[in-house]
């Protein structure tokens, strides 16, 4: 015990773990930063075992991976956990993000840890999308191309930075080897990220579903946590079996199993799943630029909200009009993604618009008057 | 934020929000005595599932009114914009000249 507080490598693992002070209430919407973790560390294993059996050769990697499937040594299974865990941590991280808007966990003094959280979600995606990629079957290549293409849209030197990034003049062999390479890399970057993350959330603390500070009411992170945190581990490690024992493609595209092929197009082409929302909010915006700015834009606009969120209450337990806002952004979020899956037909694209236009408004509309007006109220009903 | 940060800030100093145990500015910590019964004794799940599904129930009743009409405009919208477009796709939508776009 004494070595676990007097080591000097030790006594992080104490203070991080063993003796963090918990606030007492936190629900189990605070289990998701574990989960995540999990996922984390579940994704970098089963990459280093996927990585020692793959080819990044356009003329390879599709055998390659069927090749893991059916030859490789539980290679099924290596593979499965590692496509679904995929969706998982999105899933989580979504949820993840929803508890910090609900409870207002951005406010200061968590602004850095917020902020490394959204740049921990943007390398999310983008690993997300480098790893789709790699099987190189039909959405592979052609996700692959559209996004590319969308950086063409940078006017002046927008294609030659296309071209720079193939490696040539279509998404080619070159393009890849160097996905595959940086998928590689992204997910260690993620680690360190996410101890930055760590870092600045063990400065002030966590925050708490009453949003008001929680000192005179801790328990310590173990047993109390450390246990609560292993009950929704092992209820995510019993769906997560069960999707990659029973369901291990549901929530993948059946194009993926024809191999890529430049000379056809798929009838449509669509992302994964947890990309949906923003790809919605890009084919939204007629210009094409414009739109690319609206979909990076949508992600970094949760940066401002530290900022936009004026209201002397953290969180939106006390706030029954912001819950009720707080719903109709996720409700929102739904559509979007739904949208995101559709032919952009008639009347998709309104709808889209619309979500599209909501989906920022929320942001420098809704929560600034509503935090206005509630401080305003509040004001009014205090005066002397 | 300096990069020792990582070994002082199980630490926290005057201008740290999180305290730590027995630090200023909480109830101060004299005499603290920890209870507890025979583990033989203790019932940890007490009523747990009773308490999952009526108390469960009870919270999350709360919430209903607001998620109610956001998920039902949702979904309304949902349903709407299928029919319309199942419609649009349909003979009678192109009898009448209402086509969809292709
Ligand atoms: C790999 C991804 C991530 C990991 C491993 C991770 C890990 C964690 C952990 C372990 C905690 C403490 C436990 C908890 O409150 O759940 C936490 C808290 C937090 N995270 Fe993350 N996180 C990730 C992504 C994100 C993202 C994308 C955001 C926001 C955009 C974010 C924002 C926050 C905030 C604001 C808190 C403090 C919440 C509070 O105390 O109320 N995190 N994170």
């Amino acid at each position: 015990m004494r070595t676990l507080k007097k080591n000097m490598l030790l006594r992080l693992v104490n203070s991080y773990i063993v003796d963090s002070p918990e606030p007492a209430n936190i629900s189990y919407l605070w289990n998701f930063g574990s989960l995540l973790g999990v996922c984390l560390v579940l994704q970098i294993l089963t990459g280093i075992f996927l990585a020692m059996h793959y080819q990044p050769h356009v003329d390879f990697a599709f055998n390659s991976v069927e090749h893991i499937m059916r030859d490789v040594n539980n290679g099924w299974a290596i593979r499965y956990t590692h496509a679904n865990v995929a969706s998982f941590f999105f899933i989580f991280v979504y949820i993840h993000i929803a508890r910090g808007l609900y409870y207002g966990s951005y406010k200061s003094p968590r602004v850095l840890l917020w902020s490394i959280g959204v740049i921990i979600l943007v390398v999310m995606m983008a690993t997300g999308f480098l790893g789709y990629v790699l099987p190189y079957g039909q959405m592979s290549l052609w996700g692959a191309t559209v996004i590319t293409n969308l950086l063409s849209a940078i006017p002046v030197f927008g294609q030659d930075l296309v071209e720079l990034i193939w490696g040539g003049f279509s998404v080619n062999n070159a393009t890849l080897n160097r996905f595959f390479s940086l998928h590689y890399l992204l997910p260690f970057l993620l680690a360190a990220l996410v101890v930055a993350h760590l870092i600045a959330l063990h400065t002030h603390g966590s925050n708490n579903p009453n949003g008001i500070g929680s000192s005179t009411d801790r328990l310590t992170m173990h047993p109390y946590f450390t246990f609560k945190d292993l009950v929704t581990i092992f209820l995510f490690f019993l769906i997560l079996s069960i999707f990659v024992f029973y369901y291990p493609n549901m929530l993948g595209h059946s194009d993926n199993y024809i191999p890529a092929n430049p000379m056809q197009t798929p009838a449509s082409i669509v992302p994964e799943w947890y990309l949906l929302p923003f790809y919605a909010i890009l084919r939204s915006i007629p210009n094409k630029l414009l739109g690319v700015i609206a979909m990076f834009g949508s992600l970094f606009i949760l940066l401002i909200l530290p900022i936009t969120d004026v209201s002397r209450v953290r969180g939106n337990q006390f706030r029954p009009a912001m819950k009720l806002f707080f719903w109709f952004f996720v409700v929102n979020f739904f559509i979007l993604m739904w949208i995101g899956s559709q032919h952009p037909t008639s009347p998709y694209v309104e709808i889209g618009q619309i979500s599209t236009a909501f989906y920022f408004l929320w942001f420098i509309l809704i929560v600034p008057v509503l935090g206005l007006s509630e401080n305003t109220i509040m004001d009014v009903a205090t005066e002397k | 934020m300096r990069p020792t940060v990582a070994r002082m800030s199980d630490m926290p100093g005057p201008k740290v929000y999180n305290l730590w145990w027995g630090d200023r500015g909480i109830a101060a910590q004299k005499g603290v005595i920890q209870y507890a019964i025979s583990p033989n004794r203790q019932r940890a799940a007490k009523n747990m599932f009773r308490n999952w599904l009526f108390n469960g129930y009870r919270r999350l009743a709360a919430q209903v009114p607001y998620f109610v009409v956001p998920f039902a405009v949702g979904y309304g919208t949902y349903t709407w914009a299928k029919s319309y477009d199942a419609w649009q796709n349909s003979k009678a939508a192109h009898e009448a000249g209402h086509a969809a776009e292709h």
